[in-house]
């Protein structure tokens, strides 16, 4: 079990990437539903952790971040559903 | 961790995941532009086989594509603005399309007035297009799937009708291009895009 990802919202944002390429900060508050600064948070771990890539650059005036899954990221998200899973084994045989 | 909140964590995944790995953020502006561009091509082709007065083809085929392509470039921009994230079918089909128009071009360029007759190309065009649609709408939209299968239909009808072979194909492009990107563009505005 990953202990980074025990966390709802960490594990909703590495479930948004690993099926993207990338995906907006902006974005990624929509689709989780949590406020910008629990959601930088959490991201911050996950960058730290270099689970994540964080890019910044900006689209037309405004700035945008934008963040993409590495291969440490999604390593620990596979690992980490196959230990959730098998949590669930035993009672669903 | 326990049972329930370990199910919960994985329905919240899959919840998660299922829907996004399907997501096409296709902007219609790219597939209107593109079938207006095969429409009319051929529409001038039939037009000058029917007697009518057509201008050179290099007068109109370079234009209209470089209009297609910067349509597609601005398109792909807005559309990754607007969804916020790019997801692997798009860049598949990005890919996908970009390959087949890629080779298209390079064939259509080496080969036409060579070994290939110039009006043997819009059949080329329309089938190697097809294949782009109906792979990309295999895996992540039936409203492609729908227009590969009308641009495929037209490849094959054109053969048998000679007098009015590229007037089949400007057909097959309105329905394989400009009517899902219609299609799409509708649906997009009544926030139903993603069911296509």
């Amino acid at each position: 079990m990953d202990e980074l990802l025990l966390s709802r919202v960490r594990l909703g944002v590495i479930s948004q990437l690993i099926a993207a390429e990338w995906v907006t900060f902006t974005e990624l508050q929509r689709s989780i539903g949590v406020t910008n600064g629990n959601l930088g948070t959490h991201i911050g771990k996950l960058v730290a952790a270099q689970y994540i890539k964080e890019e910044k650059r900006f689209e037309g005036r405004r700035p945008q971040s934008r963040y993409r899954l590495t291969k440490t990221g999604r390593q620990a998200f596979l690992q980490h559903v196959a230990a959730l899973q098998a949590i669930l084994e035993p009672r669903d045989q | 961790m326990e049972t329930t909140q370990a199910r919960e964590h994985l329905q919240w995944v899959d919840g998660i995941v299922r829907v996004a790995d399907r997501d096409l953020n296709l902007h219609p502006a790219v597939l209107i532009a593109w079938g207006l561009f095969g429409t009319l091509v051929n529409a001038m082709h039939q037009a000058r086989a029917s007697g009518l007065a057509v201008p050179d083809d290099a007068t109109f085929h370079m234009p209209l594509m470089l209009l297609a392509l910067a349509v597609t470039v601005w398109a792909g921009h807005a559309s990754q603005k607007r969804a916020g994230r790019v997801t692997l079918v798009d860049s598949f089909a990005g890919s996908v399309f970009g390959v087949v128009f890629g080779v298209l071009l390079i064939v259509n360029l080496t080969a036409q007035h060579s070994v290939v007759p110039a009006r043997a190309m819009g059949l080329f065009w329309a089938a190697g297009l097809s294949i782009a649609l109906l792979i990309i709408g295999l895996h992540a939209s039936r409203l492609l799937l729908g227009g590969g299968i009308a641009l495929l239909a037209a490849s094959v009808a054109a053969s048998f009708f000679p007098n009015w072979f590229d007037g089949i194909f400007a057909v097959g492009w309105v329905f394989g291009f400009v009517v899902p990107g219609l299609v799409l563009a509708t649906s997009r505005s009544n926030g139903r895009a993603a069911a296509l």
